[in-house]
């Protein structure tokens, strides 16, 4: 927090001495949030690689995801980078890999892929994270076109590639997301893993758009079915995609995210099909769903289109207590925002919200539904780029390297773009793929990490004035997973009361939010935190400070700070 | 080159569809270039140019061109119909509503600026305002099923399921396999909690949505559409046909005609530029060189049926009724679902008094086809031709129950019934 002071009384100097116009100041008195472009201060010189050679096959388009998670327990986030890898008609001295970054605190990150040894070389496309084995530690399951990757993390900084023993390899297909889940509240992590189309490069064409060489599009292959793996318990995992119902359907899955969206305590799944209407999988609570997509409101936008589904987010944008979702797309489609009426059905209300404002013209990619400037109301980010690097030429309404997006949440119903006023953060133009969001300095506000397709990822540090309260939640099961995922927060404060998830794999093929982070707004204390774990435990913890991170042990009433048992 | 990327391999020469949408992007944009350099201070010019600019791509230049015409005259109203829509393209939605909101003050009766005020209205979240905008939109196209669709899409979100539902049943009774519109209904019933009807409308949008998937997966699979030449062609037909308009406005059909006839080439389903390619040759006096037009297009295009079309017209005109019926029965070869083939071979066959056996069939089978008044009175006239009677009876109590209220077809009828 002292750091971050320090940061805002030298940006107030700044202002007094540059802000001399009246636009410039408005803008800046506008705009509660601030992010700034740290990237080049971080150390971190991973550059990403989609393998491309001219040849325009499709998985190109779609690469790739990134995660965070804190891999060494240190309790800070670290960076898992996924990376593509050389197609047929590239050459590349060295194979590209993925890439972990240790944070080490002050914005600086040391590259420790070898030391970890989670430098896969496969075609990364998405990732999650979580503690599979309950052990104590964060693993990572990559999702490559090609065989996936399981690493087992040894809880000393280093991983093991347990994929075979494990039995998670899911074949040789163009993956997508993956989360993590229990979808039988037994207490350990079951997998999702999905798979975008049937592409071959014996089947791969090129298309041409106004004449120039472009990508075919994702109906040009075969739809295909997505994986679900239960965790047996002992280290290995089983196919039960058929029994479970999940291999009835067959679609084009891109982003994705494991929600209990009907409020009923099992976790529910839902897939972002690309050009196919959107999966909404219904856990009945037992590990068996049922597709019910269309009768949700979640397959199709308000008027019966299907979107190319990028990402899938899931949080309460309006604080009614139900998980609402947020669906990016591509160009000439909104991003949407899909309001859950109370577990009747999900209503389109992007309109009416603003909450696609300035995404029409764009291909838009990963997104978080957070709240930037902690009042209290979850704000969008949109990381925007279009996947034809050459669309300029023959469309000047859109464009490959485009700024990312800033939607703030106004808590009346609406959105504002705050993109212009909001710091250098949103400066940059690239190509973007996942983005991710977590207190990175741990001084009480989410920053960002952005991959960006063929070059450096960014990071945006938030530099928003703390004069609002915030509160950290990290869960630990006991009975029920030991990182938590799926356990739903209910927080009390004032007149505030917030939920949130824990999620494994989201937005888009990324996954980040171990660590729930609730603004507060002016209130200094929070009546009541409200946990219902997973398989069905309640704790509730009463009257804690804000400003902090602590940490909510199933079973336990009491809070402690992380690291310390209560 | 993005860091990063290692583009080996890839290859130097320009590949064949660019080199071919480029040539042809340049003769549309060139031959718009000409009109404005043979008519420089005249509003349409530039608007077509604009829309020229615009279909390939460049809409900054789109826009200028668009400017320039509204400066010289403030009336084109399609001109702000063109800059909205590039507006929305953008995501400059309040910029399109003003765009809209100029051009109405021009010509508050043009339906397509009113849809495209609802449409920005609605992304901006404005439904009222949208529901406005449609509800004049309907009044002034009440045949057109997208505007009675949009109108219901901006009554359900401005929270009117029951007008939705309205608006949606008026869409399917004009288009009935409006997919969108049944998705629409799905979602209004279930709104108004009408399970029945929701699950029913829910069922048939979800046939309808799978048939157009099946379209559009075909499509994307196929050569021709994996090029991207045909949208291409298509824009640039459009850009050739109005540049022969306007040089046909201005009195130079020998500088419209081949603008006409290649608009025709590149858009085998533009029955707009060989209807104008006809007339403009009638006009002058010429049947013989419009027939040589259509033959060189029959010739370039074998399976287009739409030529034979034409090639027969021509032919009847010029008096040559064997090459017409023979253009015609092509016409039903190449299009036998169709039902105009049937109906040009009938009229032909009634008309010239020839085969009557063979009109009769023909005129049956249209209405099979296409089951209206006009065509049952078709083919009461061919059953007398073949002194059937009851048929003809039969066939114009078909006419006279679809259109009761033509009195020709009600006293033919009679006539027939009183015949000795």
């Amino acid at each position: 927090m002292a750091a971050k002071r320090m940061v805002h009384a030298a940006m107030a100097g700044a202002c007094v001495a540059l802000l001399t116009g009246p636009w410039l100041a408005a803008a800046a008195a506008a705009c509660p949030i601030v992010l700034h472009d740290v990237t080049g201060e971080t150390g971190i010189g991973f550059v990403h690689t989609d393998g491309s050679s001219g040849r325009r096959y499709i998985v190109e388009t779609v690469c790739c995801g990134l995660a965070l998670l804190d891999y060494d327990g240190d309790g800070d986030a670290d960076i898992y980078f996924l990376n593509g890898a050389a197609l047929p008609g590239t050459e590349r001295p060295q194979p590209a890999r993925n890439a972990l970054y240790r944070n080490d605190g002050n914005w600086h990150f040391t590259d420790v892929t070898d030391a970890a040894g989670v430098g896969d070389t496969g075609y990364g496309l998405g990732v999650c994270t979580g503690d599979y084995d309950n052990d104590g530690d964060a693993d990572i399951y990559v999702n490559n076109f090609g065989p996936n990757v399981l690493y087992r993390n040894n809880g000393d900084g280093t991983f093991s590639d347990v994929t075979q023993a494990a039995g998670v390899g899911a074949g040789n297909q163009v993956g997508a997301g993956a989360c993590f889940l229990d979808m039988d509240g037994d207490g350990d992590l079951d997998l999702f893993v999905g798979n975008y189309v049937g592409f071959t490069f014996e089947t791969h064409e090129i298309s041409y758009m106004s004449g120039y060489p472009a990508y075919v599009g994702p109906l040009h292959y075969p739809p295909t079915k997505n994986v679900l793996y239960r965790n047996e318990g002992n280290g290995t995992f089983t196919d039960v995609s058929a029994a479970s119902g999940i291999a009835a359907h067959a679609g084009t899955g891109m982003g994705m995210i494991c929600a209990d969206y009907d409020n009923d305590g099992d976790t529910d799944i839902v897939v972002g099909n690309d050009l196919a209407a959107n999966f909404v999988l219904r856990n009945d609570g037992t590990g068996r769903f049922e597709e019910v997509g269309l009768g949700t409101g979640l397959a199709y936008d308000l008027q019966g289109n299907v979107h190319g589904t990028m990402a899938v987010e899931a949080a309460d944008w309006n604080n009614d207590g139900w998980l609402d979702f947020y669906m990016t797309s591509y160009q000439r489609q909104l991003a949407t925002l899909y309001q859950n009426m109370e577990g009747a059905y999900f209503e389109d209300v992007t309109r009416r919200t603003g909450a696609g404002a300035d995404t029409y013209p764009m291909v838009t990619w990963g997104a978080g539904m957070v709240d930037f400037d902690n009042d209290g109301h979850r704000d969008l980010f949109i990381a925007c780029g279009h996947l034809i690097d050459n669309v300029e030429q023959f469309d000047d309404t859109t464009r490959y390297a485009a700024r990312n997006l800033l939607l703030r949440n106004t808590g009346q119903g609406r959105f504002a773009k705050v993109d212009e006023t909001c710091g250098d953060g949103l400066l940059p133009q690239a190509s973007s793929r996942g983005a991710v969001f977590e207190d990175l300095d741990n001084d009480g506000d989410l920053d960002v990490v952005v991959l960006n397709s063929r070059r450096e990822p960014t990071l945006l540090r938030n530099d928003s004035a703390p004069t609002n309260h915030w509160l950290q939640v990290e869960l630990r099961g006991a009975r029920s997973n030991r990182d938590g995922i799926g356990a739903r927060a209910t927080i009390t404060a004032g007149d505030l009361r917030q939920i949130d998830e824990v999620h494994s794999g989201r937005s888009y093929q990324s996954d980040f939010g171990k660590r729930l982070h609730f603004g507060l707004g002016h209130r200094t204390n929070v009546t009541e935190i409200r946990i219902r774990w997973v398989g069905g435990g309640v704790d509730v913890v009463r009257n804690v400070p804000v400003d902090r991170v602590i940490r909510i042990t199933e079973g336990h009433r009491e809070p402690a700070l992380p690291g310390r048992t209560p | 080159m993005p860091p990063g990327s290692v583009q080996a391999g890839r290859a130097a020469e320009v590949p064949e569809p660019l080199a071919q949408a480029e040539n042809l992007k340049l003769e549309a944009v060139s031959a718009a270039t000409a009109v404005v350099a043979e008519y420089p201070e005249t509003a349409i010019s530039y608007a077509l140019l604009g829309s020229a600019h615009f279909n390939v791509g460049r809409s900054r230049e789109a826009a200028q061109d668009l400017q320039r015409c509204l400066e010289l005259d403030p009336r084109q109203v399609e001109a702000y119909e063109i800059l909205a829509r590039i507006a929305c393209e953008k995501g400059e939605l309040e910029e399109a509503v003003r765009r809209c909101e100029e051009g109405l003050k021009q010509g508050p009766g043009f339906p397509e600026l009113l849809r495209r005020l609802g449409r920005a209205r609605l992304d901006l979240g404005d439904s009222a305002e949208a529901v406005r905008a449609f509800e004049q939109a309907v009044r002034l196209a009440p045949q057109d099923s997208e505007t009675h669709y949009l109108l219901g899409q901006a009554c359900l979100q401005a929270g009117h399921p029951d007008r939705a539902r309205h608006s949606f049943e008026r869409a399917i009774a004009l288009t009935p396999e409006h997919t969108q519109a049944y998705f629409g209904l799905f979602t209004a019933c279930s709104r108004l909690r009408l399970t029945e009807e929701a699950g029913r409308y829910r069922q048939r949008f979800l046939e309808l949505e799978a048939a157009d998937r099946r379209t559009l997966t075909d499509r994307t699979t196929q050569e021709d559409t994996l090029s991207g030449l045909p949208m291409v062609r298509q824009t640039v037909a459009r850009t050739l046909f109005g540049a022969g308009q306007i040089h046909q406005f201005h009195q130079r059909p020998e500088k419209a005609a081949p603008l006409f006839l290649r608009a025709a080439f590149l858009a085998p389903d533009n029955a707009a530029a060989r209807t104008a390619l006809e007339a403009l040759y009638l006009k002058q006096q010429q049947p013989e060189a419009a027939l040589e037009a259509f033959e060189k297009l029959a010739a370039d295009q074998p399976e287009n049926a739409l030529n034979h079309l034409f090639l027969g017209r021509l032919h009847n005109r010029l008096g040559r009724f064997s090459d017409a019926a023979q253009a015609y029965r092509k016409l039903q070869e190449l299009a036998p679902d169709r039902p105009e083939g049937y109906q040009t071979l009938a009229e032909l066959y009634l008309r010239t008094d020839r085969e009557p056996v063979a009109a009769r069939a023909a005129a049956q089978k249209l209405v099979e086809l296409q089951p209206t008044a006009p065509n049952y009175y078709l083919l009461g006239f061919a059953c007398v031709k073949n002194n059937d009677r009851s048929g003809a009876i039969a066939a114009m109590e078909q006419a006279v129950a679809l259109s009761p209220d033509n009195p020709g077809f009600r006293e033919f009828l009679q006539r027939l019934k009183s015949a000795p």
